[in-house]
């Protein structure tokens, strides 16, 4: 875009000179450079964007145009002098002063939020108040908007979409590598760790730069690249800073520029992620905290001698991709194919199922007999050869649909009918759902499914975290009914259930809950509510000690399925 | 001036093709509204027609506003016509005018009531339905005069730039193979008055939500609710700016035509 403005510009002084060039080489083919500001801001205005903004190089198009219609060189010189200063203006008000560029953030927020306000399905529940959500973030986004700032447009609306603690609500930009710039820039500096939270409350080093497991700067590769452009310059030469000092995974850290953790953690104001539940908000806190602070930070620890010391450590580069690492490696589960089984040890087998989708065709509708009758017969295969216990690895699952959940957890439940949820009674009309005197949903169609009970030899362990959401969190919740059921994780699974719909805006898109799922009394199931207490019950919260620290980050281990094993 | 118009109107009423031609635009019209009935998924109704197909109310007058004005604005420069008036002393600003006011006015019009010819002829067959509010679609279509008003002034333009009827059906082509190209290209734009293609396609955008419910035996069904109300700022921006653009076309066509030097 600037680049055609200079171009239209060019043309100006090019026709500010054409009088005296026509003398020596007379064609009217020269006609042309008067009218090509005119096609150019045409091709602009529909190839690129249309803006008031850009209103200096729209009057010098009109000016460029005048010029056909005189005969005097001096007017003719006049004009396009004018055409020319016209522009220039207009670059300078939108390169330099950042006026008027118009990229509509303000108006992408409008759009967005007058849709979530008609429509979001949890407002009463979550207690949103809108006016004032209107009101906090209306004049930070017509503040991205006037400084012509995608980043803060990003970071406004990951803060905006976190304010509902629903995992269903979230933005994604169109453009990936603002996304990524943006990132990058949100979540702080890289100092070669991240902090985690044991259970007894001491704060560690983990994914430490250098330690044989970790994340390196060296290896940051395509879904870094901003990353990797952006490294400090000292990256290279202080990588080690840490290790050297002494700070290896599970190395306790008592303070961050004088601070101590606790107090360092209030100075996170935004999420990759929504944390529904406040207990998963305070397992992941300290991950984003070790992004804060400047150049360098001062870091408290307890080395191997027990012997407090502190170094200072320099800024690397962007904490984004550490911070991402760190929450997969205590996020992610076991890497086999969905629905896959395989033997743990000689008594457990596993199941993986890290999405709730078979194939395009089921998606769309409500039949899995197909994957039901596949999934059965492995199951029979591991009962038959005398397996006890199943785990199932729910980790990262990302959801689907709640019929394939039906699908899978009518092998597993007891006998007789179990009800999935209700589906709301809808508007055909207005396609909006309406609540009923009471305030509630109405049900409308239940959706339920029989009981196989073919695991009756032995419990079945669920695998989850924070991660495990929608579809994931409906298969957790049911089958925690089951009485040889036992949920387990560092965190609970994520608590939002409501199915989800999108809209788009023109710096990307967001999401949210948009269809209700209602249990038996009519009322959202699993969704946290205002007070932001977990949905869906976790029976064992698996401590988070030295021991998982090292298994994890320094040996690459999966511990939570080793302890499911051995639970 | 009045004798120039009513001697035009007298040329234009006895000639045959254009009622000819206009015949065809309206059947064509009128069976485009019922074959897109019978070929929907859904229930057939004249409001579905109108959410789901909205372009063929407006696209194809690109070329029958074209044709129109070639022939009323263009026609007399092959059969000197419009020489013998200037020699016979009426002004150039008669003559301009006697011919950019009929033939922009009538195609305007002739070309609104095409955009309600479909919508017409599948109400007939299917019935209106409930999809799109009646007082809505009514006021978006009759808005359509403006743009096409806006068009067919630049065709006027052209036709007196030209001195070719071809010329102006020719462009009238492009425009339209030009709109199913932007169509594509422009959506979201916020430009909304940047061409009267624009201008039209957003008049028959109604503002839609679609969601989907979970039904035990069909799985994800869809609903679609349209939003058939239209602001005063679009109604306003319509209108106004349709007008200032055409007088501006005019205005240059006049300029050109009245210092033309004619062959």
């Amino acid at each position: 875009m600037d680049m055609l403005m200079f171009l239209i510009f060019a043309i100006c002084i090019l026709g500010f000179f054409l009088p005296s060039i026509r003398k020596k080489y007379d064609s009217s083919m020269w006609r042309l450079v008067y009218v090509a500001p005119l096609i150019l801001a045409v091709l602009i205005s529909i190839f690129i964007e249309f803006n008031i903004g850009y209103a200096g190089m729209y009057l010098a198009v009109i000016l460029m145009l005048l010029v056909l219609f005189t005969e005097k060189t001096a007017l003719k010189k006049i004009i396009t002098a004018a055409a020319a200063v016209s522009v220039m203006v207009s670059i300078i008000c939108i390169m330099v002063l950042n006026m008027g560029a118009g990229v509509g953030y303000t108006k992408d927020f409008e759009d967005a939020f007058a849709v979530m306000k008609q429509h979001y399905v949890l407002t009463e529940e979550k207690a949103i108040d809108w006016d004032s959500l209107y009101a906090k973030y209306h004049p930070l986004f017509e503040k991205a908007e006037t400084e012509n700032d995608g980043i803060l447009n990003y970071k406004n609306w990951l803060q905006f979409t976190q304010e509902f603690y629903d995992g269903h609500v979230g933005y994604q930009a169109s453009d990936q590598w603002l996304g990524e710039m943006a990132d990058c820039e949100i979540f702080g500096n890289d100092y070669g760790l991240s902090l985690l939270r044991l259970t007894g409350g001491e704060y560690v080093a983990v994914n430490v730069e250098g330690s044989e497991k970790s994340l390196s700067i060296l290896d940051y590769g395509e879904d870094y690249e901003y990353a990797k452009d952006h490294l400090s310059d000292n990256a290279q030469a202080d990588r080690l800073q840490l290790l050297n000092a002494g700070i290896h995974n599970g190395t306790v850290i008592t303070s961050w520029d004088g601070k101590s953790i606790e107090e360092l953690q209030k100075e996170v104001d935004v999420y990759a992620d929504a944390f529904p539940s406040k207990d998963n908000e305070e397992f992941y806190l300290s991950v984003y905290a070790a992004g804060k602070g400047a150049d360098s930070v001062k870091i408290g620890f307890i080395d191997d001698s027990g012997m407090e010391k502190s170094v200072t450590a320099k800024k690397l580069g962007a904490y984004y991709p550490r911070m991402i690492s760190t929450v997969k490696k205590l996020d992610n589960g076991v890497n086999i194919s969905n629905l896959d089984m395989q033997s743990v040890d000689s008594d457990t087998a596993l199941l993986r199922i890290y999405q709730m989708a078979y194939d395009t065709k089921s998606y769309e509708g409500a039949d899995y007999t197909e994957m039901t009758e596949e999934l059965r017969q492995k199951v029979l295969e591991y009962r038959d050869k005398g397996y006890k216990r199943l785990i199932i690895d729910l980790r990262r699952n990302g959801g689907g649909s709640p019929f394939m959940v039906g699908a899978v957890v009518q092998l597993f439940a007891p006998e007789g009918e179990h009800l999935i949820s209700y589906s709301a009674v809808i508007n055909e009309k207005t396609a909006t759902y309406e609540r009923g005197a009471d305030g509630k949903y109405v049900k409308d169609k239940k959706m339920s499914y029989m009981g196989e009970n073919l695991w009756d030899q032995g419990d079945i362990i669920l695998l989850v975290n924070y991660e495990t959401v929608s579809a994931g969190d409906m298969m957790t919740s049911l089958m925690s009914e089951y009485p040889n059921v036992t949920i387990m994780g560092f965190t609970g699974s994520n608590s939002s259930c409501q199915a989800v719909t999108s809209y788009s805006i023109k710096s990307g898109g967001i999401t949210f809950s948009a269809v209700p799922n209602l249990g038996e009394d009519g009322e959202m199931i699993i969704d946290t509510r205002a007070d932001r207490v977990r949905g869906v019950p976790i029976d064992h919260v698996i401590p988070l000690t030295g021991e998982a620290i090292t298994a994890i980050f320094d040996k690459g281990e999966d511990y939570l399925l080793d302890y499911a094993a051995n639970y | 001036m009045k004798r120039l118009l009513s001697s035009l109107s007298y040329q234009s009423l006895r000639d045959g093709a254009l009622y000819r031609l206009t015949g065809i635009f309206i059947v064509a019209m009128a069976v485009f509204g019922i074959v897109i009935g019978i070929a929907s998924d859904e229930t057939p109704c004249a409001g579905r027609l109108i959410a789901d197909a909205p372009s063929v109310l407006w696209l194809f007058q690109y070329m029958i506003i074209a044709i129109i004005v070639g022939t009323l604005s263009a026609g007399d420069f092959k059969d000197k016509d419009l020489y013998y008036e200037i020699m016979s002393g009426h002004s150039r600003v008669d003559i301009f005018l006697s011919r950019a006011i009929p033939s922009t006015v009538l195609s305007a019009l002739l070309a609104a009531f095409l955009s309600a010819v479909p919508v017409i002829s599948n109400c007939i067959v299917f019935g209106w339905g409930d999809v799109i509010e009646v007082k809505g679609a009514v006021i978006r279509i009759a808005l359509c005069f403006f743009p096409f008003l806006r068009l067919a002034s630049f065709y006027t333009l052209t036709a007196f730039l030209s001195k070719n009827r071809m010329v102006v059906t020719a462009l009238g082509y492009m425009a339209m193979i030009c709109c199913i190209f932007l169509q594509n290209v422009i959506t979201g734009s916020q430009s909304t008055f940047l061409l009267s293609s624009f201008n039209l396609q957003k008049l028959m955008d109604y503002g839609t939500w679609s969601i989907y419910n979970l039904d035990p035996a069909g799985g994800i069904v869809m609903y679609t609710a349209y939003d058939s109300s239209i602001s005063k700022s679009m109604a306003a921006g319509t209108i106004m700016i349709s007008v200032l653009v055409s007088a501006v076309y005019l205005l240059a066509g006049y300029g050109f035509f009245c210092k033309n030097d004619l062959d």
